[in-house]
């Protein structure tokens, strides 16, 4: 059939198939309900209902999406201007993992380190701490103290050395 | 404004119906086609019917939801479900089968096509009816119902 029987009006046999295949899927009739409701959100104008589907929240996952994006730009911005600190961190971190109280101990008695504050800064140590892991550990220089004395006085330390058990300039 | 609404809404929810072929788009069509017929009532001419006035409009806006929302068309079934129906299960889903491929071969018509062939095969308007509504010209709606019969039956296989 073309076209142009249709101006013809050879056409029954389309309207007769189309109309039967048409009347297999018949339109659902609207329940009473439905027409009531219909008729009263018109009359008041109310806006078309609708159940939110995914391309309908669409705008708002895509302000999200943007949002999330300036915050990301932001905290890299903020993260970039504080290079020195994470360094800091990093350092503290290698000196976090021995035991510094060991380590410095061990770099006094062996005179590495005769009382360099400086490697206490980069311990993981109080001051307080250092302090007395110099004081315990560190050779004292009894000659120096005693220089100090007069020579009554010397004697008389050198003596009581003596009797606790330290052992002589020679002996040491 | 009542009494109109009440005598075509089922008219213009079949149409909106056969466009989408999904129940609660067809029903936010025909609301909205009501309210954009309040809305514009005084610029009804009274050359044409109310009801091809209103045809007109729901065919707009169809044509407009399919654009919208053309990758997100359903085609729903779950309506057609009748327990009542006295029929077994299966040839309810035979049934159910048959009617979801008569829809999805509608569907697969161009929206302007599609309308055409909708007032033409389910509401039985003339050609001239259905040029005024969709604004072509008679000789554009024989060719587009020549053409959607053809491939209507080219997807159903459906011998002439």
């Amino acid at each position: 059939m073309s076209k142009e029987d249709y101006t013809n009006g050879k056409f029954e046999l389309d309207e007769r198939q189309m109309r039967e295949l048409l009347a297999e899927d018949p339109v659902p009739e609207l329940t009473q309900l439905e027409m009531d409701t219909l008729t009263q959100r018109v009359l008041a104008r109310i806006p078309k209902r609708r159940q939110l589907r995914w391309f309908d929240i669409r705008p708002a996952f895509q302000f999200g999406l943007a949002a999330a994006a300036l915050l990301v730009l932001v905290m890299s911005v903020v993260t970039l201007q504080i290079p020195t600190t994470e360094i800091h961190y990093y350092k503290t971190e290698i000196y976090e993992s021995v035991d510094a109280e060991d380590m410095l101990m061990e770099a006094i008695v062996t005179g590495e380190v005769a009382e360099d504050e400086v490697i206490v800064e980069f311990l993981a140590l109080d001051k307080e701490t250092a302090d007395e892991i110099y004081e315990v550990y560190l050779p004292e220089d009894y000659d120096e103290h005693i220089d100090m004395l007069t020579e009554e006085e010397a004697e008389a330390v050198l003596q009581i050395m003596d009797e606790l058990g330290y052992p002589s300039e020679e002996e040491a | 404004m009542a009494a109109i609404i009440e005598e075509n809404q089922q008219n213009i929810f079949a149409l909106a119906y056969r466009m989408t072929g999904n129940r609660d788009d067809a029903l936010d069509i025909t609301q909205e086609t009501f309210v954009r017929a309040m809305e514009n009532i005084r610029r009804f001419k009274g050359k044409a019917s109310i009801s091809t006035w209103l045809y007109s409009i729901a065919a707009n806006l169809s044509r407009d939801f399919l654009r919208k929302n053309k990758n997100c068309v359903t085609v729903s079934l779950e309506e057609d479900w009748n327990p009542e129906s006295g029929q077994s299960v299966l040839e309810d889903l035979d049934n159910s089968e048959r009617r979801l491929l008569v829809r999805k071969a509608i569907i697969a018509l161009p929206p302007k096509m599609r309308a055409a062939f909708i007032l033409r095969y389910d509401k039985s308007l003339s050609i001239s009816e259905i040029a005024a509504i969709l604004h072509k010209s008679e000789g554009t709606i024989k060719a587009q119902l020549h053409e959607a019969v053809k491939r209507i039956r080219k997807i159903l296989k459906i011998e002439e």
